[in-house]
């Protein structure tokens, strides 16, 4: 009876520190996006069931939404206005580079913020990320969207909001 | 002065408690006074108690009947909710675009040339970058090649770049692909493009080094 108290009472210490951890984690499926710009079309890109894949032997570039909540405060691990973004995707069977940059639109003015990505081609049958680390999205009238480029045979696999404080309103009872 | 506003303070308060007496308290056709409250089986000031006798699924029942209209006042507070934006200056914001970015053109160039004279050695090396990249996006898609375009100019921590195209989408989407090739170059960018008299656009980026 003791034993199970015990483990109760760590289970409860568990469950607190988590209340820390991260709050909220959106994940967007790549097939939403779509190609962008004069090189790419919707018609030389591949929906798969696991992500939007480039069975081209080109460089394709495509424009991707981005699902978060609407209220600011969302806060990172060292910022309260703001929301870490992912993008995973799979290297096909040659090395080769893949980046994005996510746009924000405030009144007449386009911000664009580059994510980190590796300086060189990445390895062949890998699985990468690329992180937009505590990005600020503070007004509810910001215009926001990803582009990508993709190298051959590259599949973004999904893309993730992960906000580290709790939003949204509670249901009333 | 502090008297007035405890006056005013006073009157208020006793304003609100009629109101709210008011609101609490309506009458039935039979005269009998009840509050909304009544009709879920909970009594209200000057209702008559709930039945002793109630079971617990009618109380349930009634706790449920509660929550829904909770649930739909707090919809219906939200739709209600008044739109304290100045929906005028939107308007003006959303019609006069050009202007709009004109400004901020004009702003970025003001905290650009607050840099003039200090060029530093990332920013040389980052004139470099912007070169080269407009090369490996103009060989990535011929059509992204500009009509005409100035040199990049890099300061302590902020580089211009200055193209001209045929259209709108063909300077964005040649941005696109520019500030993607720049990534490790550029914390951030800021994009505008802007029309020309000759039916040309001019794209301006205005980027932050790293």
């Amino acid at each position: 009876m003791y034993g199970v108290r015990i483990m109760i009472f760590a289970a409860a210490l568990l469950a607190c520190g988590s209340a820390f951890a991260q709050a909220d984690d959106k994940v967007v499926s790549s097939v939403s996006c779509r190609g962008y710009g004069l090189n790419t079309s919707d018609s030389e890109l591949t929906f798969q069931n696991a992500g939007l894949y480039n069975p081209q032997d080109t460089y394709e570039t495509v424009i991707c939404p981005i699902m978060m909540d609407q209220e600011g405060g969302w806060g990172t691990t060292v910022s309260t206005d703001a929301v870490d973004i992912i993008v995973s995707f799979r290297v096909g069977p040659t090395p080769t580079k893949a980046g994005c940059t996510l746009y924000q639109t405030s009144g007449t003015v386009t911000s664009a913020i580059g994510g980190e990505t590796a300086p060189s081609n990445y390895p062949a049958n890998s699985i990468q990320e690329i992180w937009f680390e505590n990005t600020a999205i503070t007004s509810e009238s910001d215009g926001i969207s990803l582009v990508c480029t993709i190298g051959p045979k590259v599949a973004i696999t999904r893309i993730n909001t992960q906000e580290w404080k709790e939003t949204g309103i509670p249901a009333p009872l | 002065m502090p008297m007035d506003r405890k006056v005013i303070a006073s009157a208020c308060a006793v304003a609100l408690a009629l109101a709210a007496a008011f609101y609490l308290t309506q009458r039935t056709p039979d005269g009998r006074s009840t509050s909304p409250l009544a009709s879920v089986g909970i009594a209200g000031p000057g209702d008559d108690p709930a039945p002793s006798g109630a079971t617990i699924a009618e109380l349930e029942q009634r706790i449920r009947v509660l929550e829904d209209i909770v649930l739909a006042r707090s919809r219906s507070a939200r739709r209600a909710r008044p739109n304290t934006r100045d929906s005028g200056t939107k308007a003006a914001r959303g019609t006069d675009l050009v202007t709009g970015t004109l400004e901020a053109a004009m702003k970025r160039q003001a905290e650009f040339d607050a840099e003039a004279g200090a060029r530093s050695r990332k920013g040389a090396t980052a004139e470099t970058s912007v070169a080269s990249a407009l090369k490996a996006v103009v060989a990535a898609e011929q059509r992204y090649q500009p009509l005409e375009s100035s040199q990049p100019e890099c300061r302590r921590t902020m580089c211009k770049m200055q193209y001209r195209y045929a259209n709108r989408s063909t300077a964005e989407y040649a941005s696109t692909m520019l500030l993607m090739e720049l990534n490790r170059t550029f914390n951030s960018s800021d994009v505008m493009v802007l029309p020309n008299d000759d039916g040309s656009y001019e794209l301006l980026v205005y980027s932050r080094l790293k």
